[in-house]
């Protein structure tokens, strides 16, 4: 398996207070993985140390099979915007595009970054110097700043907190666009719609320690091992009610019930089919099955909870 | 690198500072040698060839660190206090930040006492070289000193305040440990400051030690950007 970050037993202090303890963690190339944790779970410490803004204390960090410090030619595949994005107040956007283009030795026609500033919706504020722009216009650049450089992977720190919902959406449609063309990203959110909506794969740090790691599938069977069904159904007799009863409470729990539906528990959905067949047998006709699944939120509280 | 230092070039004349600093050169400099112009027999019966930059020369001894100090103090520790430094450092490495940084901030001074010097050709009918590098290597090591303050100072304010004391103190203390080598402790401070090698006694020692010195401020700069959390 190729990764495009290793992380392996990071530990960051900062005087006798331990920030990071012995982080590790994987992001496949090519994918998209979102970093949650609460204000001071030691997030933007991580992403620090690997954008090259911090340094560890003890522990290893490979960005595309480099160690850090990277080299100029891998640091120039790399793309970060910093959680805080400042810039230069006497320059215009387009003025620290082709600033930060010509830094990273990716120099391109004006047009290059006029595309640019016009995906993150800033294409009217080219001209504009950055003390004239608002924090929202400030996250846009710093995405756009992030991606001058077409980078084989980036850094997102929070990239859609302050901005407009219009621009949200805009914003999601960059990061899809950056995975389909193979572009890694990570992406650290307090917005855990958006990480559930975008990402492939997941990370949930605690208290300077990664709590779990997985695809959301995976993190759902760990932190919820059971599925939560509803079934709605035609009216049932009494008799056929009792029978479905016994057959459901053999493989689960039942929440709730009434003589037009069934809330219960299963531990995996193969036994929807045995319930569903033995409703045709009693010819009651089911108008329709729920399958409710953790969210990423139920799954984040349930994590935090439990340390 | 380069890119670094052009931007940290044009950045220098950006400020009101960097025009009213031009413009007091050009105003000594010009004046010094229109007065020099009319006693031009008596000096060059004297043998003070290089009368006509004396100016720029006198005025760059006492408030160039001054000059030095309102352009540079910030170079660093402004960029960190902005967090501008953060996009930096995420696309080129911190050695260059700084060697590129010292590097415009030199340039400028490279282009303004060349049109300066240039401005007196008129008068002196000849472009004082010697002279012109013996400036540059005394505004190097400021330029040094300034920008290693910046990387230990972390705040601009601060930075703002030392560099001022130490501009106004360290020519102080340069000028006394030239007339009066009794005190131990100036004669000791004065080793490692440029007034020192001016002294005709010195001979050439200073085109050795003055760039040295500054090649120290630099590096200390780097050894502790280098290190940093930013």
């Amino acid at each position: 398996m190729s990764y495009a970050i290793e992380v392996k037993n990071v530990t960051k202090e900062f005087g006798a207070k331990t920030v990071l303890n012995q982080v590790s963690m994987q992001v496949k190339k090519g994918s998209i993985f979102g970093f949650l944790g609460r204000n001071g779970a030691g997030k933007s410490t991580l992403v620090n140390i690997m954008t090259g803004i911090s340094f560890v204390t003890k522990g290893s960090v490979h960005l595309l099979g480099e160690p850090l410090p990277l080299s100029s030619a891998v640091q120039r595949k790399i793309g970060v915007m910093p959680d805080y994005s400042m810039f230069y107040e006497d320059m215009t956007a387009l003025q620290h595009l082709r600033y930060f283009a010509k830094l990273l030795k990716f120099e391109q026609p004006n047009a290059y970054y006029m595309n640019l500033l016009k995906q993150v919706g800033l294409e009217d504020a080219a001209h504009v110097k950055t003390k004239k722009f608002s924090f929202g216009m400030k996250k846009k650049l710093g995405i756009a700043q992030a991606l001058v450089n077409a980078p084989e992977l980036i850094f997102l720190d929070e990239p859609t907190s302050g901005v407009d919902a219009d621009s949200i959406l805009g914003i999601h449609e960059i990061i899809r666009n950056l995975a389909k063309k193979g572009t890694t990203v990570f992406l650290t959110s307090h917005n855990l719609d958006e990480v559930e909506k975008l990402c492939d794969e997941v990370a949930i740090m605690e208290n300077g320690v990664v709590r779990s790691q997985g695809t959301l599938e995976e993190l759902r069977t760990r932190f919820q091992p059971t599925l939560e069904v509803t079934m709605k159904h035609a009216q049932a007799s009494k008799d056929s009610k009792a029978i479905l009863t016994k057959l459901i409470e053999n493989h689960g729990e039942i929440l709730d019930s009434s003589p037009e539906h069934f809330t219960f528990t299963l531990q995996d959905d193969t036994m929807i089919p045995v319930i569903t067949r033995a409703f045709a047998q009693m010819k009651i006709d089911v108008y329709r099955i729920e399958v409710n699944e953790p969210s990423l939120e139920e799954i984040f509280l349930d994590v935090a909870s439990s340390q | 690198m380069k890119t670094i230092s052009f931007y940290e070039f044009k950045s220098q004349f950006k400020s009101i500072k960097a025009f009213l600093i031009i413009a007091l050169l050009l105003v000594v400099t010009l004046g010094s040698a229109k007065l020099f112009q009319n006693f031009q027999v008596q000096t060059a019966e004297l043998g003070f060839e290089g009368m006509y930059i004396a100016g720029l020369v006198a005025l760059l001894t006492i408030a160039g660190p001054l000059f030095v100090s309102a352009l540079s103090h910030d170079s660093i520790n402004r960029e960190t206090h902005t967090r501008t430094m953060r996009f930096l450092v995420t696309k080129v490495s911190r050695t260059e930040i700084v060697i590129g940084k010292f590097i415009g901030m030199f340039a400028f001074w490279v282009i303004c006492l060349a049109v300066v010097s240039l401005a007196l050709i008129p008068f002196s009918g000849t472009f004082y070289v010697r002279e012109y590098l013996v400036i540059l290597l005394f505004m190097a090591y400021f330029i040094g000193l300034f920008l290693f303050l910046s990387t230990v100072i972390t705040k601009p304010s601060l930075s703002l305040f030392v560099g001022t004391v130490l501009a106004i103190g360290l020519p102080v203390i340069g000028f006394w440990g030239l007339v009066d080598n009794s005190n131990v402790v100036i004669r000791f401070v004065n080793y490692v400051m440029p007034y020192f090698y001016f002294d005709e006694t010195t001979g050439y020692l200073g085109y050795l030690v003055l760039p040295a010195m500054t090649a120290l401020f630099v590096a200390a700069s780097c050894w502790l950007v280098k290190g940093r959390d930013l």
